[in-house]
């Protein structure tokens, strides 16, 4: 039987509550949605926030929200989301993988998070020179605690996805060996003869990890190690070499800006070659800039089209810089006027992802932005005090390229984060097949 | 024993913490699917455990690639690869850890080119001799062994390709071999266990001991060393000089170990409240950091002490710094006065990492004690903790812990293994210095180290009787050690102990531990 608007709110619980932010309809891209280069990017908001200095008020925004009230008409606030299964800290590897994690002691997911989903979608369809790229901004207390009892993984692929710290060897990395010259797709060079070599290297080392693997059957942790690998290397030989960020021949070639970013530069000397510095809090601030810069410029050009940035870790104290700095997450349990300042601090940073976005995008000459075609998700883990995980705080700006409803906010009384994934999965076109890990559910509501 | 009993303890339930409950953790995570079953069966002694392959840790790949290939600090950086996973223990050695993603692969490739184009320009060279004489020299490094006829095949095969450039691509295929990258394991299969041939046993021997591949003339002597009293030999020259001083890169190893044991990571970015502790300072946490460090380095390697000694021992070395925060003291070595306890527990660094940023915290104290000195399991806390009620001021920070926990039943359950162990360091605050008052009221530090069977626990009062406590318990040099055995086996705590037993029965230096870590069954041996 079909369902109406109504009727189907009704059956979900959701419920439109008709924000005073800009009309939907302006904002939705003129393109084919399944034409648009679509970005995702992750952010994850640790520890949430007191409701009512998140939610939207009367007047449009909140205390949390207002350094980016500029985008709210291109934000839609999704209310009512659970994490399915898990709570507290050890939600952090629940919120973008939907797998329930009973305890601190369960095992990790095995199955992918949300942006591998994306990426695995976009690498079969339009790929990019980078899968997807994954930045923190000190996401552990100290480079020693690196991904410790899974505090501070979000992301699977689906073992743990690791991250970038230090954003200067991430800047030489990504774009260090990039060039300013458009590649046409269609007319791929010759392969030069470091490409030629790397790939008789990369053969050697599958070779003998073919043979090595022989010699570990029957010893299951230890063949899996070597399957990982494998898997590893063989993304590895299919990725685009030298030259500029070479685009699918189903987008438009695309130039990387390789010169340097002022934000970056600021902390080379500190952190070039040396990973524990990505770490000091006194950096936070430093750090948290040159991240982002490092994201938008990724995805503007489109180097990736998935992308995550995680600032600070679940349990952990970096000192948010305001008022002579609070640890984030003593003062998640402390005075929450306090913390919700610190929340606000973050979204700054958020604000200041979102004005790199709000640019044309080189990648769709249609005249809509790189936001328009992005859908940028900010979601918590759990709630500060007694880091309950019912009804975080969530949101997403940008539409995906007309995919996503924006400029609103619903309450999905009953949904999940599992739901929400699988809606954004619906927005970028993944098959459903590609997702049954989030089960069945989807909010239709925010699918336009 | 200890183990039944916790389980009882469990059953008691255990509903929440003063602090966050995240940093009462257990450990380790393990991906669904590929979990390790537990080694140590049931009353199992010095067996052999796993055969395994150990990716080389980032600090491991660093060492490797200088030796191989020669390179100082001022030619090369070193790699540049995510960061190693930590486990539970403390370490981040842990062989089902460390793994090969894409990124790491995408990382360790661009490592490896570029140490290619270094060695590349420093000898450059294309015809086949002198291919071959680099893989005999580099190639026996990078493998631990001498190649194969088909490996060096394949290393020839890649020369031709690569033309003029054969030293730098040789170089950088050498770098990202499994052969390179893994720590072979495996040894050589009898139809009842497998054995490590010499080339793994010298591989696994200088790592333990150097934190680096073996030298050439480490591999000269492989066939030495599947004979156990020269193995053990062997061992003792890598780790200790004529003198019988430790070696640096020994002491290195041990430094390793002790701090992966204490888990002072968090000490370098340590904040306290400015309201309630003016005082403290970047210089001032990185002048504890400094005094841990040499406490750790003199009673383990200068005086070669035993777990008693790293308990106990009265001495610290202090800076002008923490002369001056302390105030106490001369720049130099000192005795502790009475009332700041004694022993590595009651170091200042130790102390600040076992609080919050406002206020001492005796679960995070006791916690302390019970996992890493006693080896004791306490159940990670639930995830439903409600909201605690902000301190008043009103009280001592015990009776609020006595009033929270103790007065709830199902909190007690387990608070009463912890806090009474942390209440013996209530004397030494939140920063790690000695108080006379907490809140304005007198401090009870007497304190209690609870039986797992809630028959009567041992009561001592102040941190100097219990680590004298500590130190009577066998189980203390026992657990010690057994962490010791974790960071030399690359496996999880509770697998060592089966693994080690004897050995971790033995009394006498902690760093002689390491030597005769080597001898153990496993050390050669493996189960199918």
């Amino acid at each position: 039987m079909a369902m109406n608007r109504r009727s189907f709110l009704r059956a979900l619980g959701v419920s439109a509550l008709g924000l005073p932010f800009a009309g939907l309809a302006g904002r939705l891209a003129s393109a084919s949605p399944s034409a648009v280069p679509k970005r995702l990017i992750l952010w994850p908001s640790l520890n949430g926030v007191r409701p009512d200095l998140f939610w939207p008020g009367g007047g449009g925004g909140s205390l949390v929200t207002e350094p980016f009230a500029d985008y709210l008409d291109r934000a839609t606030f999704v209310r009512g989301i659970g994490i399915e299964g898990s709570m507290n800290h050890f939600a952090v590897r629940s919120v973008f993988t939907g797998a329930p994690i009973a305890d601190y002691a369960s095992p990790d997911p095995g199955v992918k998070s949300l942006d591998q989903v994306v990426a695995d979608h976009v690498a079969a369809t339009a790929p990019t020179a980078r899968r997807s790229v994954h930045l923190g901004v000190i996401p552990a207390d100290a480079i020693e605690f690196y991904q410790l009892f899974g505090r501070s993984t979000f992301f699977f692929d689906p073992t743990p996805v690791d991250y970038e710290a230090n954003p200067v060897s991430a800047f030489d990395r990504l774009f260090g060996g990039l060039g300013t010259t458009p590649t046409d797709p269609a007319e791929p060079a010759a392969p030069s003869s470091d490409a030629r070599a790397r790939a008789a290297a990369l053969a050697l080392t599958r070779a003998e990890l073919a043979e090595l693997s022989g010699r570990v059957a029957g010893l299951p942790l230890e063949a899996d190690k070597l399957a990982q690998h494998g898997e590893a290397l063989s993304r590895l030989a299919g990725e685009p070499m030298g030259g500029g960020a070479v685009m699918a021949p189903t987008t438009p070639p695309a130039v990387c800006d390789a010169t340097r970013l002022d934000s970056v530069e600021a902390l080379r000397g500190e952190l070039e070659g040396n990973d524990h510095a990505a770490y000091r809090h006194e950096l936070f601030d430093g750090l948290f800039d040159a991240q982002v810069d490092l994201l938008a410029r990724s995805v503007t050009c489109g180097l990736t089209r998935v992308a995550t940035l995680q600032a600070g870790s679940a349990d952990g104290n970096v000192i948010v810089p305001i008022d002579g700095g609070y640890p984030h997450h003593d003062t998640s349990h402390g005075d929450q006027e306090v913390f919700g300042r610190c929340q606000r601090w973050y979204a700054g940073k958020f604000a200041r992802l979102l004005r790199q976005l709000d640019v044309p995008d080189p990648l769709c000459p249609d005249g809509s932005t790189v936001l328009d075609n992005s859908c940028v998700v900010w979601m918590s883990e759990c709630l500060p005090s007694d880091h309950s995980s019912d009804e975080v705080p969530c949101l997403y700006v940008g539409g995906a390229g007309g995919s996503l409803v924006t400029g609103t906010q619903i309450t999905a009384a009953g949904a999940s984060n599992r739901t929400l994934l699988k809606t954004i999965a619906r927005a970028f076109g993944v098959a459903d097949a590609d997702t049954a890990h989030y089960g069945d559910a989807a909010i239709r509501e925010l699918l336009a | 024993m200890r183990a039944a009993i916790a389980v009882a303890v469990l059953l008691t339930g255990c509903l929440g913490s003063l602090e966050d409950a995240s940093v009462l953790r257990p450990g380790p995570l393990e991906r669904e699917g590929a979990t390790r079953p537990s080694v140590c069966a049931p009353s199992a002694r010095d067996v052999a455990g796993p055969r395994l392959l150990r990716r080389l840790s980032r600090d491991e790949l660093e060492a490797s690639v200088r030796a191989v290939f020669d390179l100082d600090e001022a030619t090369w950086s070193g790699p540049i690869v995510p960061p190693d996973p930590a486990s539970a223990d403390g370490y981040t050695n842990h062989a089902d850890l460390l793994r090969v993603n894409e990124a790491y692969a995408t990382q360790l490739r661009d490592t490896a080119e570029r140490v290619g184009q270094l060695v590349a320009a420093r000898s450059p060279c294309a015809d086949p001799a002198c291919v071959d004489a680099f893989l005999d020299a580099a190639g026996r490094r990078a493998y631990r062994r001498p190649l194969t006829e088909v490996e060096r095949g394949r290393y020839r095969d890649l020369a031709a390709a690569s033309g003029d450039d054969a030293i730098r691509w040789i170089t950088a295929a050498l770098i990202q071999s499994p052969h390179f990258l893994y720590r072979s394991e495996l040894g050589v299969e009898d139809g009842r266990a497998a054995t490590l041939d010499g080339y793994e046993l010298a591989t696994s021997l200088a790592f333990l001991l150097t934190g680096a591949p073996p030298t050439d003339a480490l591999l000269d002597r492989a066939g030495e060393l599947t004979d156990r009293d020269a193995r053990r030999a062997i061992a003792t020259e890598l780790a200790f000089d004529e003198a019988g001083q430790p070696r640096p890169a020994f002491r290195a190893q041990v430094m390793r170990f002790a701090r992966g044991w204490l888990g002072l990571a968090a000490l370098d970015n340590l904040g306290k409240s400015p309201d309630r502790f003016p005082t403290w300072s970047p210089e001032v946490r990185a002048a504890l950091r400094r005094e841990v460090d040499a406490y750790l380095e003199r009673v383990l390697l200068e005086e070669r002490g035993d777990v008693r000694a790293l308990l106990t021992s009265a001495t610290t070395e202090l800076d002008p710094v923490l002369v001056t925060y302390y105030g106490w003291g001369t720049a130099g070595r000192n005795e502790r006065p009475p009332d700041w306890g004694v022993g590595v527990l009651a170091l200042g660094g130790v102390l600040a990492v076992g609080a919050t940023n406002v206020a001492t915290s005796p679960t995070q104290r006791g916690h302390f004690v019970r996992t890493r000195v006693l080896c004791d399991t306490i159940d990670p806390p639930p995830p439903n903790i409600p909201q605690i009620p902000e301190p008043t001021g009103a009280e001592t920070t015990r009776e609020r812990y006595e009033r929270l926990h103790a007065g709830d039943p199902f909190c007690q359950g387990c608070h009463r293994l912890m806090d009474p162990i942390g209440f013996g360091f209530e004397h030494l605050d939140a920063a790690g210095r000695f108080r006379d008052l907490d809140n304005g009221f007198p401090i009870d530090d007497s304190g209690a180290i609870e039986e797992l069977d809630e028959t009567p626990g041992r009561g001592f009062e102040g941190p100097a009787q219990l680590a004298d406590l500590l130190a009577d318990d066998p189980a203390a040099a026992r657990c010690v050690g057994s962490f010791g055995a974790s960071f030399a086996y690359g496996l999880s705590r509770e697998d060592t102990e089966c693994l080690a037993s004897s050995t971790l029965e033995a009394e006498g230096p902690l760093v002689d531990l390491f030597v005769e870590l080597v001898a153990t069954p496993h050390f050669e041996r493996r189960a199918l």
